[in-house]
């Protein structure tokens, strides 16, 4: 498991982190098979920004191009994949081996960010070898809602100020 | 694109180790529909092609994830309460 960010970096006010700045670590991953659509961009590091929380940025090592993932046990404790029987291949021997993350996308209203739990990214963490792992049959959800609903409802007195937030 | 006919029960084999039979032929609702049947090692992925199409979708839209969109998500994160945020301290 990646470090969390230290207790006084959370109290910090939220604010965007540079790319460069503010990072607190970053390990490296090579998705051999690449994420799907992106299938020629094989070499990630997965960032720990001086934002506080889980969301980590999948960054590719070149280019511009990133995700936001996080721990899906943070949001779904019960969330419980059977990956060896899924990802074989990636040389898991022990649960200690698994780096498990879902990639987040992020609609115009980021307080209704979603999940991708139907294909999580799983990383040996002592290989630094990731795959995103497609969960067939397993009924997990593509777009699995990220906040409960107090705290999308939190948006629904934002929402009367910014009507248009809302569309996806 | 290589194509066979075959019938139902049929098979073709392919790279030794890969079979795919046609396990039956179907007409629903005025569309026909094909069942097929497929033998192949443990670690070959085998899915229907939508499956692929959406996941690509969904990492796409992902992809343009902005530093905004982080900040408001770690933000949002603060707002939680209950057992799911319990579990991150």
């Amino acid at each position: 498991m990646v470090k969390r960010g230290q207790g006084g970096a959370a109290e910090q006010r939220a604010g965007p982190a540079r790319r460069g700045a503010e990072e607190v670590g970053r390990v490296r991953i090579v998705f051999e098979e690449g994420i799907l659509g992106f299938e020629d961009v094989r070499e990630y590091e997965l960032v720990e920004s001086g934002d506080p929380g889980p969301f980590r940025w999948l960054r590719a090592t070149s280019g511009n191009l990133a995700f936001i993932v996080v721990d899906p046990l943070l949001f779904w404790p019960d969330y419980a994949p059977d990956l060896n029987a899924m990802s074989p291949g990636l040389g898991m021997e022990g649960r200690g081996d698994v780096l498990l993350y879902v990639i987040v996308t992020v609609p115009d209203d980021p307080l209704l960010a979603t999940a991708n739990l139907f294909a999580p990214l799983v990383v040996n963490a002592r290989t630094g070898q990731g795959r995103q792992v497609p969960l067939r049959g397993s009924g997990f959800p593509l777009a699995a809602q990220v906040f409960p609903e107090d705290v999308r409802e939190g948006k629904v007195g934002l929402a009367g100020a910014c009507p248009d937030t809302q569309k996806r | 694109m290589l194509v066979l006919t075959r019938r139902s029960g049929e098979s073709v084999i392919i790279a030794d180790d890969i079979k795919i039979t046609v396990v039956s032929v179907d007409t629903k609702a005025g569309k026909a529909y094909v069942k097929l049947g497929i033998t192949a090692p443990a670690d070959l992925k085998i899915f229907r092609e939508e499956i692929y199409e959406e996941i690509r979708r969904e990492n796409e839209a992902a992809s343009g994830a902005t530093l905004t969109d982080f900040a408001e998500l770690a933000r949002a994160w603060k707002q939680m309460k209950g057992p799911a945020r319990g579990r991150s301290e």
